[in-house]
């Protein structure tokens, strides 16, 4: 047989205590928000003071260190000198030289039938040659030689004849070359 | 002490608690939680870099404590040779003598050119040259800086000769350098990179050329400049 349930309570409490149940949720739910609140704060602030005394341990790690690194300031001053000598040094011997360059190239193209009578250059990639060519032929031989790239090796860029005298028995030629 | 609450605000009483809590909750989030959280992420990277800044210097010192004193003091007198503190026009003038006796080319005249120009970090000054001597002696000449210890370059040239002659007069420009001490050498937390395998070829081939040139310097030793540059 069903059993018959009869609330015999008069409605307003039943809406009291339906009320007290949810104020007493919300309290609930506000002090399980203040406890995670205060949690989070002490662990936040825990970790931060845990770290802070980890930052100083390595802070003094670092001033030991640093305190040996001075006991060895004079090998550190060697070591530092020696570097910079050779960075410089070799910046320096790495540095193009065209005047070089230029004087060992010039003297190699210089073919047989032409004397080189006077040579010059300034720091500078052109330089001033002037020849004396016993023949056309020679003549032709060396400009060959200066604008053919197989025998400048592609170093000649430009070569300018500034004049050409011929004379009783020989062509003298003033050229500027100028090399890449 | 009984605090009266207004008429009006009497059904209100029973959320009083949970806003303060959440008000105090909001003020310790924002005063206290983001602050400290961002204030972690901070020193989180401090720390990063302090390891980090803590191996680089560890690295330092194994490479410091592997440096043989006495050595480094021989490698160094070999690159002051190379490149002085100083102009030392002795030095540079006994190494160009040497290269022109070498080469068989006479040197008739010369002048040192007082002023001094940087070049690639370093300072440089003129030494022109009058020379005699045949096409092939000059060219030998030009490159035998090549082998001169001290970093000397050939910086212009002007030579004739006449048509019947083999030889060549005129003027030679070189280029000697030099480079004065630094005014510090390193910094505690400057990390130091060890001697790498071009700098001991550079080193090596110094040394070679040192050993082959005669050196005449200003202080009548092979090291000009101070003993201990670093006194």
């Amino acid at each position: 047989m069903d059993k018959i349930s009869i609330n015999l309570l008069p409605p307003e409490l039943a809406q009291i205590q339906k009320r007290k149940e949810y104020i007493s949720f919300i309290n609930k739910i506000t002090i399980v928000c203040l406890s995670i609140a205060i949690t989070v704060t002490a662990s936040v602030l825990g970790y931060s003071l845990v770290k802070n005394q980890e930052l100083e341990k390595l802070n003094s790690k670092i001033a030991n260190i640093q305190n040996q690194i001075n006991d060895l300031k004079d090998q550190e001053g060697y070591l530092f000198l020696l570097k910079q000598r050779l960075s410089l040094i070799n910046g320096l011997i790495s540095l193009p030289n065209p005047t070089l360059d230029g004087a060992n190239l010039i003297t190699s193209l210089i073919p047989a039938g032409v004397s080189l009578l006077s040579i010059n250059s300034e720091r500078s990639v052109q330089i001033g040659i002037t020849i004396e060519a016993n023949s056309t032929n020679s003549l032709r031989n060396l400009l060959n030689n200066l604008i053919d790239t197989n025998t400048n090796r592609g170093k000649v860029t430009k070569v300018r004849i500034e004049n050409i005298n011929k004379l009783k028995d020989a062509i003298r030629v003033d050229m500027i070359v100028t090399l890449k | 002490m009984k605090i009266e609450i207004p008429p009006g605000l009497e059904k209100y009483k029973f959320f009083l608690f949970p806003i303060i809590v959440t008000v105090f909750s909001v003020l310790i989030l924002i005063f206290v939680i983001i602050p400290q959280i961002y204030n972690l992420f901070n020193l989180s990277s401090k720390m990063d870099e302090t390891n980090k800044k803590i191996t680089s210097l560890t690295q330092k010192i194994n490479n410091l404590n592997q440096i043989d004193r006495d050595l480094y003091k021989v490698y160094i007198d070999q690159m002051l040779i190379a490149l002085p503190f100083d102009k030392d026009i002795p030095q540079s003038l006994s190494q160009v003598q040497f290269a022109a006796a070498s080469t068989n080319l006479q040197i008739v005249g010369l002048d040192v050119a007082n002023e001094s120009t940087a070049i690639n970090g370093a300072l440089s000054y003129s030494i022109q040259l009058e020379v005699i001597g045949t096409l092939s002696d000059l060219k030998r000449f030009f490159n035998r800086f090549d082998e001169a210890p001290r970093v000397i370059r050939l910086a212009g040239y002007e030579l004739t000769t006449s048509k019947d002659s083999s030889v060549y007069s005129g003027s030679v420009k070189l280029t000697t350098f030099f480079s004065p001490q630094p005014t510090t050498l390193g910094a505690i937390d400057t990390p130091v990179e060890g001697l790498s395998a071009a700098d001991i070829t550079l080193l090596t081939k110094i040394e070679q050329l040192t050993e082959i040139t005669p050196i005449i310097s200003v202080t009548g030793s092979t090291t000009p400049g101070k003993t201990n540059p670093f006194e």
